[in-house]
């Protein structure tokens, strides 16, 4: 068979979404021209299809040692460092394309995306523009121009160019989700459900309108819908907010101390607000995995959860569930007569509720084989605490040492910061 | 006698030397008296006065074949391809070989003889039907290059382990048709059409093909992706319109269109009208408008339903669409035994392993079985004595492959969850257990 016909059939295979046959073609084309451009820029973009990034990369950037002028290859190069989040690479080789080539309305619309993740929306909003002069009617420049009007908060403004988009073509899934997500964005968790619903409609393994999906789901529980708006807000605030956040609370923290150790009514409001604060803290924990429970009950929700989103929704509601139960009678306890149980029953309750934590950070099914140290010193974590709890039934006097133990692991668990995600 | 007749006639011709009947009765008779030259002046003569006269062709090309002339005897034979008689094939296929051109010598000596199963040529059988490994060798290319060549299977449904199901939607749609016309005719019930299956890639979707059409006793035509592929690039069409005729001309034959999913290749190419031929062709030559397909059953098999032209699915093209899933437990158990027969095996517990291979395909079962063997073997090598295969190897080999279905089912599983509109996927809902 000859080059040019291998190409051609690559191409067919990688658009039909057969990777490994299509695979076998360009390594034949390879062997008969190693250095054969497109090629290499087909073999980039099987690499890619099979989310190996590095080696698409590698592969694309052969194509362009043999060809500087191709404007089509900086794009597949840029995609590649996009998708490993290097963006600085990913707008350097899109404006090369784009000064080779300015015609193309994709490749502003693809630069506009790479800005709209580095938090740059007004560059983002005018890039798309660009790329909507030179095709008005292209679906990733509008996508990118709502977004970045979204973010920018000119609402009315975003939701006229999603309709055009939607009016362009309607069967979009990629359409579908990005309105979507503004939609969630916004509040609007019902319309952005539908919008979800029919991206998946559309192409059924769309990963993002997948989460979206379960985004917007979670989000008809309210505390839920409140945590997700403060992290979208969180996260549109740009990487130095999200630097100086920790020193925002840590000094709000000492400022708390300092309250509570006053006298009098300082101290009752320190305490006040060092309770809201830690009850913050366990809902931001656990609200996620509190939703995933709500959405097993949930026709659709319960199937767009993953194996360990369904596990940790159990077992962490399960141990907030028991711990809580276990303070209930501990407290109710006091309340009689002081039992000599009562402190045990205090500890048991506290390690059940912190148990949450690890709980809702391990992957399912449980395995301490090929994971990380994270995953493994959770999964520790998480036996020390069932041991303690063990042992307040059946030896008391072990169980103090242990839950000294425990709390510290937890503690270091907690500050080392290895259970932000 | 006859040379006295001929020179009668070439007499008349002098007078009328236009009229192509006599010609064309005098080259005959001096083809029978072995007078090739002369004959071959004649033929010729013919043609200059008819040009294209099939009659004429033909036996010019046996006077070439005659007097030595093989490639020029092969260039006639090539064009009138689909019009020879079996003594024009035969003649063909021995120039050919004589041409050396063994591969399509062959070809056409098959399909001469499935279409005449008692034929037999001394010279060609001596050729071509070489007994022992070389025959074997031959075969096995065979099957690789030429693809659109008639087969006729030899499995039976009664070959086929479990798919019960399956089985039954092929009898009740194909088989009984055609056993039983008056019936179905008697209920207006119109035959045809055909049926798509669908399912993991490993799980019989082929070998049902070919015991159907083992089990009714037609040929059968298995069209591959790249056949499919070459349609999309070359001059397509036509070989689409060539595999059907194949197929009407060798009726009763199962037409098997393997990986059909990539004729309607992905949405967004659909859009570009260039790529919509294809299809089309395909679908005409389905809804039989120029040509009927009386005994051409048509089916299809595919990995990815989802990419499947819904237009495919229409009343009187693939309007079964049959769920081919992994076997049950009774059908892994079988495929386990013949798999394992002939090989060195202890006591081996199959309803065990049948019970621990849930969601395995047949390929993965003889991945596993592959597995197994090859650790036995170094075991073997070491040891210096045959080790029997051991339930636990098996199990061992169980546990290193994972089955190749699970990736095709998590994608399933969302187009059964998110785009199952017409309920298309229920089959796949039903086998996952999920209540929608």
């Amino acid at each position: 068979m000859n080059i040019q016909s291998l190409l051609e059939r690559a191409g067919l295979l990688l658009e039909q979404g057969r990777h490994k046959d299509a695979e076998t073609h360009i390594r034949e084309a390879l062997r008969l021209e190693p250095g054969n451009g497109t090629a290499l820029s087909l073999m980039a973009r099987f690499h890619f299809d099979s989310k190996q990034f590095d080696e698409g990369i590698a592969a694309i950037q052969n194509a362009i040692s043999v060809d500087s002028q191709n404007s089509f290859y900086f794009y597949l190069l840029a995609f590649g460092y996009y998708q490993k989040d290097q963006l600085t690479q990913a707008v350097t080789n899109l404006e090369k394309a784009i000064s080779l080539n300015p015609y193309v309305a994709e490749y502003f619309g693809m630069l506009a995306f790479v800005l709209l993740r580095e938090k740059n929306f007004e560059a983002a909003l005018a890039r798309a523009d660009e790329g909507l002069a030179l095709d008005p009617t292209h679906v990733t420049c509008l996508n990118a121009r709502a977004t970045a009007l979204n973010k920018l908060r000119r609402t009315d403004d975003a939701f006229e160019t999603m309709n055009s988009a939607l009016a362009e073509d309607p069967e979009n899934e990629l359409t579908h989700t990005t309105i979507g997500w503004n939609l969630l964005e916004r509040g609007r968790n019902r319309d952005a459900e539908r919008h979800f619903m029919e991206a998946l409609r559309i192409d059924p393994n769309h990963a993002s309108a997948k989460s979206g999906l379960k985004e917007a789901l979670k989000s008809r529980i309210l505390p839920y819908k409140w945590l997700l708006q403060y992290s979208f807000w969180i996260s549109n605030k740009g990487r130095n907010f999200q630097v100086a956040l920790p020193i925002i609370l840590y000094i709000s923290f000492r400022v708390l101390i300092g309250l509570s150790r006053g006298s009098g009514s300082t101290a009752v409001l320190g305490w006040i607000l060092g309770g809201i604060y830690i009850l913050m803290v366990v809902v931001s924990w656990t609200i996620g995995s509190i939703a995933n429970f709500v959405l097993l009950f949930n026709r659709t929700g319960k199937y767009a959860l993953t194996h360990t989103e369904r596990w940790s929704a159990i077992t962490v509601v399960s141990a907030l569930v028991a711990g809580i139960a276990i303070l209930l009678v501990a407290t109710l306890g006091t309340a009689d007569s002081a039992s000599p149980y009562t402190p045990y029953l205090f500890g048991a309750g506290l390690v059940c509720v912190s148990l949450a934590l690890p709980l809702g950070n391990i992957e399912y099914p449980l395995s301490f084989a090929n994971k990380g140290w994270r995953d493994r010193y959770a999964l520790l974590l998480v036996a020390l605490g069932l041991v303690s709890l063990a042992c307040f039934a059946l030896a008391p006097a072990l169980s103090l040492f242990l839950l000294v133990a425990y709390g510290i692991a937890f503690l270091v668990y907690n500050w080392s910061g290895i259970a932000g995600r | 006698m006859q040379n006295e007749t001929i020179k009668n006639l070439l007499e008349a011709l002098a007078f009328s030397p236009q009229n192509v009947p006599l010609r064309l009765h005098v080259a005959t008779l001096m083809l029978e008296e072995k007078m090739y030259a002369e004959a071959s002046e004649q033929f010729q003569a013919v043609l200059e006065h008819s040009y294209g006269n099939e009659k004429a062709q033909l036996g010019l090309a046996t006077c070439y074949f005659h007097t030595g002339k093989f490639s020029a005897a092969t260039i006639i034979y090539e064009q009138l391809q689909d019009r020879l008689t079996t003594a024009d094939t035969v003649r063909y296929i021995k120039c050919l070989i004589k041409e050396n051109a063994m591969h399509h010598a062959l070809e056409l000596y098959q399909q001469l003889l499935l279409l005449q199963p008692g034929f037999s040529d001394p010279e060609i059988d001596g050729l071509l039907r070489v007994s022992g490994q070389g025959a074997g060798m031959v075969a096995e290319e065979e099957e690789e290059d030429d693809r659109y060549f008639l087969q006729k299977p030899k499995e039976r449904f009664a070959d086929v382990g479990g798919m019960q199901r399956v089985k039954e939607e092929i009898s009740i749609k194909i088989i009984q048709p055609l056993n039983n016309p008056d019936l179905f005719k008697a209920f207006g019930k119109k035959t045809g059409g055909g049926i798509l299956l669908y399912g993991p890639p490993g799980c019989g979707k082929t070998f049902i093909a070919r015991a159907t059409a083992g089990e009714i006793n037609a040929r059968f035509i298995s069209v591959g992706l790249h056949d499919i592929l070459d349609m999309w690039i070359g001059n397509s069409e036509k070989n689409l319109h060539e595999i059907f005729q194949l197929a009407r001309r060798s009726a009763p034959c199962v037409l098997f269109f393997d990986e059909v999913d990539a004729m309607g290749a992905s949405r967004s190419d659909l859009k570009q009208s260039a790529m919509r031929h294809v299809i089309n062709q395909f679908l005409e030559e389905m809804d039989g408008i120029n040509n009927s397909n009386d005994g051409v059953l048509i089916l299809a098999a595919t990995n990815a339903p989802w990419s499947v032209d819904p237009a495919f699915r229409r009343p009187g093209r693939f309007d079964r669409v049959i769920f081919v899933e992994p076997p049950d437990q009774k059908a892994r158990q079988e495929i386990i035994v013949s798999l394992l027969n002939g090989k060195p095996a202890g006591d081996i517990d199959h309803g065990k392993l049948a019970a621990d291979t849930e969601k395995y395909s047949g390929a993965d079962l003889k991945a596993v079985v592959d597995i197994a063997v090859e650790e036995k073997l170094r075991e073997s090598m070491s040891k210096g004595s045959i080790q029997p295969l051991q339930t636990k190897d098996l199990l061992k080999a169980v546990k290193q492959h994972r089955p190749t279905t699970l990736e095709w089912f998590a994608s399933a599983r969302n187009y059964a969850l998110y785009a199952n509109e017409s309920g298309l996927y229920d089959d796949i809902l039903k086998y996952l257990n999920i209540k929608k």
